[in-house]
């Protein structure tokens, strides 16, 4: 569904240093991959470049996606176009937009997926009723909706909000970027109960992370590890294990 | 809590120094203008240029529209021009000068004399309208580094001090500034040349004497391309009852790639607990950034002076030039201070950073007035300011009177301001883990005033801290 | 014309009628006079008017004594409750109030008295208004009510070459409640014309108010609301004012919080197109401990338009307990936008917690992208971040309805003028 061939990326300009040197990475339908890798290594960069983030630059490579069984070149799609395609990113830091109530925000952003598929958007009384069915999933409860998109919102409660918009908007490409941070035992079996209940042989995830424990509830069929700007290995989820055993180094130097 | 009315002013600069001194009649016109011109031995274009300002100022009205209670300066009971007797004008050499003299400097702390200086610092010391001479010129010298008396820049070629005088302020720009123009008698000059890193810190103090006499000292810094210069001013005056006036104007020049750093701590006599005596301070000081990535730096600790009124400020006119304004004002008893900066974003890409503190005790009143203006043709310029006050007691005032004025839609401009006091349970805090009232306050201050204070070269800010505990000491708890 | 001529300019119909009137306010008229003759229009140097143009003021205005009925059809739709003003005079026939209410005409001096001390030392067009004082009008809120009243200053074609000083005074009883929804409105450009409004209001102990003002007009009007408000003990107004429109306006509010408990909130946004300016000065008087204070000032501004803000905290000296806070954000869409502000405090007690803030920049890119990442396109992105960003502002009406209502005109107004996003040169 993806394949992305030797990427390299760079904050605000060409100028500057690349973050990313180089990486090429595929992934099919149905299957769950992890991205692991020290701080800096740049995981969150090839997150947000997929998204087509405005700050970061792609300055070689190619990223191709598969829609309605053609392959695009991504590169050239603005990031609403990407979404609309099926692309998710979930955010290591959600912004709060104040004025802007998680409801209404919900509920457009999804219509606006259900319009570039040819299908009919969803009045406010049918989607209140979609939208509980995902917030009992996630155990969360509704009273958050009518407050302005993450104002106010734990760490935690953030990053579940991330989830719930997945939940809503059931992309067919999701790169969560790190799920897991600041979310405690509980939360964090919440959360990948979720993301585990979205998994589907039509879809695919990427979960960005540093830590192993997420994969204790998600098992993922393919985990690279990236480490200064380059996926230096790969393997399967006993390769996790591995780096939570013996950490980031013994990979890196080798 | 209760705070203790009665404040016992310490002031150790208080002393009167005893020595022969030659003055001119009081009051002003065109003849003192000229005999001053002519007492400093200046070439005619100066001369000229003094009178037109003294055109202007005659024209001009006092300014009132600051929050200050201003008492009428009587400009016929001023001397303009007082400076200790001597068969010279000028003094090439510290060996040279008074001893009486130099043992004030002593007094003060402040080096003169070669084998007592302080490492890393060049002095210029001004004793009232005159200045006393420099240490470590020959060090300077073999850089090509000038830093002299005014009197002695204005002959010396390549006539920088005519090339550059009255363009960074001119003497119509305010009162003081065209009075200034007027009757500027000395100050520091200073001339990076290209590329030069000035190896030492240069610094000028002040130090009004005479009574009766105002100061009017001129500085001009020159910062040629790719030079770098820590400027460091510090001032004193005794304990009088009359007021003196303090009209000072400081231009400086920053060209492409240069950077100049100038700190002040300034600690006139500020009058006594009910307002009496004290020095009149109204400075123009000001920065033209004119090349590309020049920067100027204005830090500033103030904590004398009956009345303030000084807003350092900076033109940023080339390309991503920056300027920076630190502040520390201390206002208690009966000051008044109105200080602030100006930050005019002319250029593509300029910043601008101020960061002003204001400490009010007993029944003084402590304004901030600040003008950020981003002119149409600066893309991309970005300002941040934090103006914040702590009041001590509940009978002094803090005022913040900023004006934002933004021309431009590219420009990022962020202003916070937010006012606080000493907070009883953090006093209880500290005293519960054994520090007395003193240590307290310190740490307060040190605290509310730190992303100022970093900026101070080390000995200032050990200096200020010092200055800031003594004046607050009896005025908490 | 110069100063001295559009001083006398705008004396002139004062001078033309003389002493007439069925009333005795002559002494209230003189007064007047004499304050805006002395005073004279405000200059450059007067720092609360340096920012704000008065060049559209030509000084020449004709004025009428009595009132007409509004002939046309409203702008926007009537509330059930409601005074209509029309052209600057109470339009007795489109007003209807319900019960819990009081609405009358003041005409005799002794009315006037308490009025007159509140309006001393006020400027030069509080001034004017004495001026062509005829009579002023009195609303009494005597209940908690829940429905919405609307206050409307309706202008036409009419209305062109002359002014109106309407005098509005509102007393909100102890523990009373209401929500007023106030909507200035000129419907066609006018070569120039004068609305010089004034509001005085009263919260009793323990009172409520929730005021909504918006203003919308077409070229050459030029509005001038003025608001001065006592709040007393426990007593709470709530105040968004919404310049959605309109060559010229002057917002002018002064809030006094006179008793402990007392709350002020204050909301203001300005969203100004082409050749659009408005000024928004506002001063709150903490002038008793325990007293609170908050305020949230937007604005959006396009191609050639200008805004300013002046906000003035002022703590005096024996007032402990205080919590005050004010913002300024603003957006720039466009190279010719120009916004000046002053955010200022003047704070006398050390046991107070005050915060300003002014910021001026571009929409926020990271929540751009945010919402782009979600499928929504560039436009609609920032449509939605507009719509937010101007919400906020009415955060002071706690009143649901009367909330749902003008966020759904703000709505509106909005899509009319950001509409597609994009600006041009």
């Amino acid at each position: 569904m993806l394949s992305i061939t030797d990427l390299h990326v760079s904050p605000e300009g060409p100028e500057e240093a690349s973050i990313l040197k180089g990486v090429s990475l595929e992934v099919k339908r149905g299957e769950v991959h992890a991205l692991m890798g020290p701080n800096g290594s740049g995981k969150s960069t090839l997150a947000k470049a997929v998204a087509g983030h405005p700050d970061y630059h792609v300055t070689k490579g190619q990223i191709d996606y598969e829609v309605d069984g053609k392959k695009v070149g991504l590169l050239d799609w603005e990031p609403d176009e990407r979404a609309r395609a099926g692309i998710f990113l979930g955010l290591q830091y959600p912004v709060e937009i104040p004025g802007v109530s998680n409801e209404n925000f919900l509920r457009t952003a999804f219509n606006e997926v259900c319009k570039a598929q040819g299908l009919e958007e969803m009045d406010p009384y049918d989607f209140d009723q979609y939208l509980r069915e995902k917030l009992d999933l996630l155990e969360m409860d509704g009273s958050f909706l009518k407050r302005s998109l993450n104002e106010g919102f734990s760490g935690g409660e953030k990053k579940k909000n991330e989830i719930l918009q997945m939940a809503v908007l059931a992309p067919r490409l999701a790169f969560l970027d790190e799920t897991d941070s600041g979310l405690d035992i509980d939360a964090l079996k919440i959360v990948a109960k979720g993301i585990n209940s979205l998994r589907a042989q039509h879809n695919a995830i990427v979960l960005v992370t540093h830590y192993q424990r997420l994969l204790n509830y998600i098992t993922p069929d393919f985990v690279h590890v990236i480490s200064d700007g380059l996926i230096v290995k790969t393997g399967d989820s006993s390769l996790a294990l591995e780096l939570e055993s013996k950490g980031y180094d013994w990979v890196v130097r080798a | 809590m209760s705070f203790k009315s009665k404040v016992k002013e310490k002031y150790k600069y208080g002393f009167v120094t005893d020595i022969e001194m030659e003055e001119f009649p009081k009051g002003l016109d065109e003849r003192i203008v000229g005999l001053i011109s002519e007492k400093r031995k200046e070439p005619t274009w100066l001369l000229d240029w003094r009178l037109k300002a003294y055109e202007t100022w005659k024209k001009m009205d006092e300014p009132r529209w600051a929050a200050l209670d201003i008492g009428s300066i009587d400009y016929g009971e001023i001397s303009f021009y007082a400076r200790p007797k001597s068969k010279k004008p000028k003094y090439k050499s510290m060996d040279e000068v008074d001893p009486e003299l130099l043992a004030t400097f002593d007094r003060l702390g402040i080096p003169l004399l070669e084998r007592k200086r302080l490492a890393g610092v060049a002095v210029d010391a001004v004793f009232d309208s005159i200045s006393l001479g420099t240490t470590h010129q020959e060090e300077l010298d073999k850089f090509g580094i000038i830093f002299c008396s005014m009197a002695e820049a204005i002959e010396m070629p390549p006539e920088l001090v005519r090339k550059y005088l009255g363009t960074v302020v001119p003497r119509r720009d305010n009162y003081f500034a065209a009075l200034n123009s007027a009757v500027f008698t000395d100050g520091s000059f200073c001339y990076i040349p290209k590329g030069v890193r000035c190896p030492l810190d240069l610094s000028t103090y002040f130090r009004i004497n005479a009574a009766e006499t105002g100061q009017f000292e001129r500085t001009l810094l020159i910062a040629d391309e790719g030079s770098f210069v820590n400027y460091l001013e510090g001032c004193t005056a005794p304990q009088r009852d009359e007021n003196q006036l303090h009209a000072a104007v400081v231009e400086l020049v920053a060209l492409k790639d240069a950077t100049i750093n100038y700190s002040t701590v300034q600690n006139w006599y500020a009058g006594d607990e009910k307002g009496k005596g004290g020095i009149y301070n109204f400075v123009t000081k000001r920065g033209h950034c004119l090349g590309e990535n020049s920067s100027i730096s204005w830090t500033q600790v103030e904590a004398g002076s009956a009345i303030t009124w000084k807003y350092p400020s900076c033109h940023l006119v080339g390309e991503n030039s920056r300027g920076s304004f630190y502040s520390v004002a201390l206002t208690n008893n009966r000051m008044q201070a109105d200080t602030g900066t100006k930050m005019i974003h002319v250029g593509k890409g300029t910043k601008s950073t101020i960061i002003s503190k204001g400490i009010s005790a007993e029944e003084s009143v402590n304004s901030y007035r600040g003008l950020v203006k981003v002119m149409p043709g600066a893309h991309g310029a970005k300002n941040y300011t934090q103006c914040d006050s702590m009041l001590i007691g509940d009978r002094c005032r803090a005022n913040t009177f900023p004006s934002i004025e933004v021309g431009n839609k590219t420009a990022k401009v962020e202003h916070e301001a937010s006012t606080t006091k000493i907070g009883e349970d953090q006093i209880f805090y500290c005293r519960s883990r054994g520090m007395d009232m003193e240590k307290t306050v310190g740490l307060m201050i040190n605290g509310f005033c730190q992303e100022v204070f970093k900026k101070l070269p080390l000995e200032f800010s050990e200096e200020a801290v010092k200055l800031l505990e003594m004046k607050l000491e009896h005025s908490v708890g | 014309m110069n100063d001295g001529d559009a001083l006398e300019a705008l004396l002139a119909p004062y001078k033309a009628l003389g002493q007439t009137g069925p009333d005795s306010l002559h002494a209230l008229r003189s007064l007047g006079a004499k304050g805006f003759a002395d005073k004279g229009l405000p200059g450059r140097k007067d720092e609360a008017w340096k920012y704000t143009s008065l060049k559209g003021l030509t000084g020449s205005y004709a004025w009428k004594s009595e009132g007409e009925r509004f002939p046309g059809t409203p702008p926007v739709d009537l509330l059930d409750q409601r005074i209509v003003f029309y052209n600057g005079h109470w339009d007795k026939t489109l007003s209807t109030l319900g019960p819990g209410y009081r609405f009358f005409p003041l005409k005799e001096e002794r009315d006037f008295d308490p009025l007159t001390r509140q309006l001393q030392g006020e400027d030069c067009f509080t001034d004017l208004a004495l001026t062509y004082c005829r009579e002023a009008y009195r609303l009494e809120i005597e209940e908690r009510g829940e429905r919405p009243l609307g206050i409307y200053h309706f202008m036409d074609k009419n209305f062109e070459g002359t002014m109106a000083h309407p005098l509005l005074i509102v007393h909100a009883r102890e523990k009373s409640k209401a929500h007023l929804f106030e909507f200035t409105s000129s419907t066609e450009d006018l070569g120039s014309a004068l609305y010089n409004a004034h509001t005085l209001i009263t919260l009793g102990q323990g009172a409520h108010l929730d005021h909504v003002r918006i203003f919308k007009s077409r070229k050459g009007l030029m509005p001038f609301s003025k608001v001065l408000a006592q709040i007393h003990k426990e007593a709470r107004y709530g105040n968004a004012a919404l310049a959605l429109g309109g060559s010229f306006l002057r917002n002018d509010l002064r809030v006094e919080l006179l008793g402990e408990g007392a709350h002020v909130s204050l909301g203001g946004l300005y969203v100004h197109d082409t050749n659009e300016d408005s000024s928004h000065v506002s001063l709150i008087d903490h002038k008793a401990p325990k007293t609170s204070s908050r305020q949230l000032y937007k604005g959006l501004l396009n191609h050639h338009s200008h805004a300013f803000f002046q906000g003035t905290i002022v703590v005096g000296k024996d007032q402990a307990d205080i919590e005050s806070s004010q913002l300024n954000n603003n957006i720039l869409l466009s190279d010719t936008a120009r916004v000046d502000s002053r955010p200022v405090l003047e704070i006398g007690h050390c046991d107070v917690k005050c915060t300003h803030g002014t910021t001026i920049g571009q929409m926020d890119g990271e929540q751009l992208f945010y919402l782009r990442s979600r499928g929504f396109d560039e436009s609609k992105a920032k449509r939605f971040l507009a719509r937010g960003f101007c919400e906020e502002t009415l955060f002071p009406i706690e009143n649901e309805s009367l909330h749902r209502l003008s966020a759904d005109y703000l709505e509106r107004s909005i899509l009319e003028k950001i509409g597609d996003g994009e600006e041009g040169p």
